[in-house]
């Protein structure tokens, strides 16, 4: 684990993505104002005028607030679809990694046609099929998610299925299902983590992209990729507006990518420490 | 007399190389291995002794043939079927960097293949047990607690011993268990294997590629030559004057790296590949004795004497003047 | 009168810088040469160690994997470095030739005619190594380009460092290809390295080696990957082109044995420091030093059968473990004494050869 630290990337994505997740616990303890009243008089407040820390929208609504709830839905979201995604994907992987043949090479196909399709246009196509809605975003995410868990647990899986102590684990008569859960994953389990936090970032990223085009989370409930497509419409007016959810979804992305790529990067250079 | 606890009738097994090609990894082999002795199988690269002892311990299956344990077919079984005897045959293997994995503490694997095949211990038991295992193969029972990483080649090589004896097998495959080692340490282990042989009755079979080794630990040896038993026999005989052309080279060049023996090299050319074995005697073409028969018929095993065969159509053969 | 002697004997003019860089040099190694074997004891030295220290930082303190090391190689003289793994054989072998790790710290000097080698750049590295100083490394396939055929391999090799058109360099690369054994040279030169054998492979990387006629040439556990009836074949080859060529040879090994019939000197080294040091067939026959004795002692034979073998006990110490000073050995040495962990062992010179313990001759000989 610390040889993780080590990394530059790692820290400054694990410090990026700490602010977040502390935003994230601020919010479940305490939100300013409202989410959804309207306050006609205070809107288009500048950040810091009369109380609101981040100013107001079009409806006078508190930006701090909306954005803290934002983040609450983008986590949400993120999370569920990199968990759900890991999991199966990586029981599908490993499973046919592990034992390859027919089904394996079956299975490929599918994952490879996936990869060949936009992921975006397949969440469009299962919202416009399904109706938006959070539930419907996460499914159309978890399904974009899945091909990058199957072949990253399925390579590991090839990889060490011909290793020694895989070898030695069968001859000592370990089954299929614990040689994989119990000995190949823990030892693919950085490169699944970090696959996950890239996940995670890219359904924050889709999530955004779908609400912006009014696709993903259904208003009135805030979610930044919707607050910055509100929020286009006034950005000489009120450039604060445009930048905050901007900056946040910015930093969440990045902080998770980051951590992502300096996993990565760590066990590319070899285990040492 | 002597009991059979394995026999080996006819097994062959093909690969396929990269190009597709049938590689023969072992042809026709035939071998018994008695209760109670060390057999020493000895060979170079690519000679099939691996794949005969992952053959034993059912890593790969064979592609003909028959092996069997205590008179009982063990190779014909479904997988679920063999689970019985997994107890008794276990394995050590070579790298003791990678057969260990290295994600688990010692202690958690000891207890592992206790977990698998002894239901009736409990947590407790199954602790004190791998405690005692290690104390066995000399090390302390601290090392329990620790990882794969914190230990040295020759200690990780004790606890891959440790994890074939702990279900208390009585045959054991060593594949390779002391050649990564340095010499100092070598000893070390090559002594545990022999006092453990002993305390825990085992039968054992010793690949390497180390005659030297070998013919220490052994008390009959089989020698491998492209997938072939080129000769098979109790060790004091054939170290007294191998029939087999190939036998007698790998006594020379394994006299010469323990300092004595010939300057000059034995054989000259390479090994065959095994995609393309030639015909008549495998060893024909580096043979220096190789006859128009060698050619064209190859050789099979023959008795010389009581426990003693080799596969040449001129044993004991000199040069020719 | 010995420096006389070394001087006349010498036949280029690297020796006669590299003596006058060092006054008092030769009379060093006919200290060390005592009776006998006098021809190639009066040879000039290729490459010289003094003092080499190289060690690596952790944590803000050194450890050193190489310590106060004297080595000499002879001009076509083989050598041999001998020791387990961990013991630093193949940290000083990369030192000579200039690719030791770029985190090591180095002290000491490694002299090349008469020049310390440590401080040259990477210039002046590239226009010496594969030149006047070559490898042979352990695996053949990972030192070999996968994907130029062998013959080319050779043939740039030639071109980076000779003034010969590529017709010449092509004639020269097959006739150094036909003098290392290979068959059928001018399929073989276009065939890639996977296509070889590990024979043919590290006889390739002889050729390679061999091709600009180094003064030098370092050869790092050269027949380890090899199976034992091609070993001999190999260190066959080495001792023809080392008699051929005139090129000294550092011998890197695990295995004393092995180097018998080739080398003359040979270095014991054990935790980073050489123990003893001497004539090969008087090192095999009669080991002195505890360590080498128990090597010796360790070794499994037909013979031995049912006798338990001695093993040394415990295992070489880490980088970090290992005692500042006194005696690196002493922790595993049946014969220690309270002075080995205290002070470093003195150098002690019996018939020609040096065993650095702390016994005394009668101890170490076995003699009364």
């Amino acid at each position: 684990m610390k040889r993780y630290f080590r990394d530059i990337s790692f820290c400054v994505g694990l410090a990026l993505a700490g602010c977040m997740i502390s935003i994230l616990f601020l919010s479940f303890f305490w939100l300013p104002y409202d989410t959804n009243a309207m306050d006609m008089i205070h809107k288009f407040n500048k950040p810091g005028a009369a109380g609101h820390l981040l100013g107001t929208d079009q409806f006078g609504r508190d930006i701090a607030r909306r954005l803290m709830k934002g983040v609450q839905v983008s986590f949400l979201i993120g999370v569920i679809t990199a968990v759900s995604g890991g999991t199966i994907g990586t029981i599908i992987g490993s499973v046919s990694g592990y034992f390859g043949g027919r089904t394996d090479e079956i299975l490929m196909k599918f994952i490879d046609a996936q990869m060949a399709f936009p992921g975006v246009l397949l969440a469009l196509m299962l919202i416009a099929v399904f109706g938006n809605g959070i539930g419907n975003t996460i499914l159309a995410l978890t399904i974009m998610s899945l091909p990058k868990f199957v072949r990253i647990s399925r390579s590991g899986c090839m990889k060490l299925r011909d290793a020694e102590f895989v070898h030695a684990a069968r001859v000592r008569g370990a089954s299929a299902a614990r040689i994989i859960f119990i000995h190949i994953l823990p030892n693919i389990m950085p490169e699944i983590l970090a696959t996950a936090s890239l996940a995670f970032a890219g359904a924050v990223m889709a999530e955004a992209g779908l609400s912006y085009l009014g696709l993903g989370i259904t208003p009135p409930d805030p979610s930044l990729g919707q607050m910055l497509s509100e929020a286009q419409g006034y950005v000489l007016k009120a450039p604060w507006y445009v930048l905050l959810p901007a900056a946040v979804i910015t930093l969440l992305v990045m902080g998770f990518n980051m951590i992502g790529d300096g996993i990565q990067q760590v066990d590319s250079r070899g285990d040492v420490g | 007399m002597k009991k059979e606890l394995i026999r080996i009738e006819h097994v062959t097994k093909d690969f396929r190389d990269s190009n597709r090609r049938r590689v023969r990894a072992v042809d026709d082999l035939s071998l018994s291995i008695y209760e109670g002795e060390t057999f020493g199988l000895v060979g170079e690269s690519g000679c099939g002794k691996s794949t005969t002892g992952n053959l034993l311990v059912r890593l790969l299956k064979a592609n003909q043939g028959k092996i069997f344990y205590k008179g009982t077919e063990i190779s014909g079984i479904s997988e679920r079927e063999f689970a019985k005897y997994r107890r008794e045959i276990q394995m050590v293997f070579q790298d003791p960097y990678g057969s260990i994995n290295p994600r688990k503490k010692i202690g958690w694997l000891l207890e592992e293949p206790l977990k698998i095949h002894r239901k009736d211990l409990s947590a407790e038991e199954r602790r004190r047990m791998a405690e005692r295992m290690l104390e066995v193969v000399g090390l302390d029972k601290s090392f329990g607690r620790r990882y794969p990483k914190a230990l040295s080649g020759g200690q990780r090589q004790r606890v891959s011993i440790a994890l074939a004896l702990i279900l208390n097998p009585s045959f054991v495959v060593a594949d390779e268990p002391v050649s990564a080692l340095d010499v100092s340490i070598q000893a070390q282990i090559l002594n545990l294997l022999a006092s453990l042989k002993k305390e825990f009755s085992l039968t054992l079979l010793f690949i390497s590629h180390d005659l030297n080794v070998v013919s220490y630990l052994s008390d009959r040896i089989g020698i491998m030559y492209l997938g072939n038993l080129v000769e098979v026999g109790r060790v004091e005989l054939i170290e007294r004057g191998a029939a087999h052309p190939y036998t007698r080279a790998l006594f020379s060049a394994s006299e010469r790296e323990s300092g004595r023996g010939p300057d000059e090299p034995v054989l000259t050319g390479d090994v065959p590949s095994p995609s393309d074995p030639p015909a008549g005697c495998p060893f024909h073409t580096r043979c220096p004795y190789c006859q128009e028969v060698c050619r064209r018929e190859k050789p099979v095993l023959r008795e010389i004497e009581e426990g003693w065969s080799a596969a040449c159509h001129f044993p004991f053969s000199v040069e020719l003047p | 009168m010995a420096e006389e002697k070394a001087v006349a004997g010498m036949s280029g003019k690297n020796g006669e810088k590299a003596m006058a860089g060092q006054p008092g040099n030769a009379a060093e190694y006919s200290g060390i040469s005592g009776d006998g074997q006098a021809a190639n004891e009066k040879r000039p030295a290729v490459v010289k160690l003094r003092n080499f220290t190289l060690s690596f930082p952790m944590d803000g303190k050194l450890y050193p994997a190489v310590k106060h090391l004297d080595l000499e190689i002879r001009e076509g003289e083989m050598a041999a470095l001998i020791g387990e793994s961990g013991c630093g054989k193949s940290m000083t072998a990369l030192s000579v030739i200039g690719l030791q790790p770029e985190t090591a710290v180095i002290d000491g000097e490694i002299l090349y005619d008469g020049r310390n080698i440590l401080d040259f750049s990477e210039k002046e590295w590239s226009e010496l190594r594969g030149k006047s100083i070559s490898m042979v490394f352990q695996e053949p396939m990972t030192a070999l380009n996968p994907l130029i055929r062998v013959g080319r391999q050779i043939e740039e090799n030639i071109l980076e460092h000779q003034k010969v058109s590529k017709r010449e360099a092509r004639e020269k690369a097959w006739a150094m290809m036909r003098q290392v054994g290979l068959p059928d040279v001018e399929a073989l030169s276009r065939a890639y390295p996977h296509q070889l054998s590990g024979g043919q492979r590290q006889r390739i990387m002889i050729a390679m080696a061999f091709i600009n006629n180094p003064a030098l040439l370092i050869a790092d556990e050269p027949t380890t990957a090899l199976d034992v009836t091609i070993q001999a074949q190999i260190m066959q080859l080495m001792k023809k082109l080392n008699r051929e060529l005139k090129t000294a040879v550092l011998l890197i090994s695990h295995n004393l044995g092995l180097v018998r019939s080739l080398c003359s000197y040979v270095y014991i080294m054990y935790a980073g420091s050489v123990v003893e040091e001497g004539k090969v067939e008087e090192i095999l026959t009669r080991p002195m030093h505890p360590y080498t004795r128990g090597l010796a002692a360790a070794i499994p034979a037909a013979g031995k059968r049912g006798r338990a073998l001695e093993p040394i006990p415990g295992t070489v110490p880490d980088l970090d473990a290992r005692p500042e000073k006194g005696c690196v050995f002493c922790g595993r040495c049946a014969r220690s004494m309270e002075i080995c962990s205290r002070e470093d062992p003195p150098c002690v010179s019996i018939e020609g050869r040096k065993v650095f313990c702390h016994l005394s001759e009668a101890e170490l000989t076995g003699k009364p």
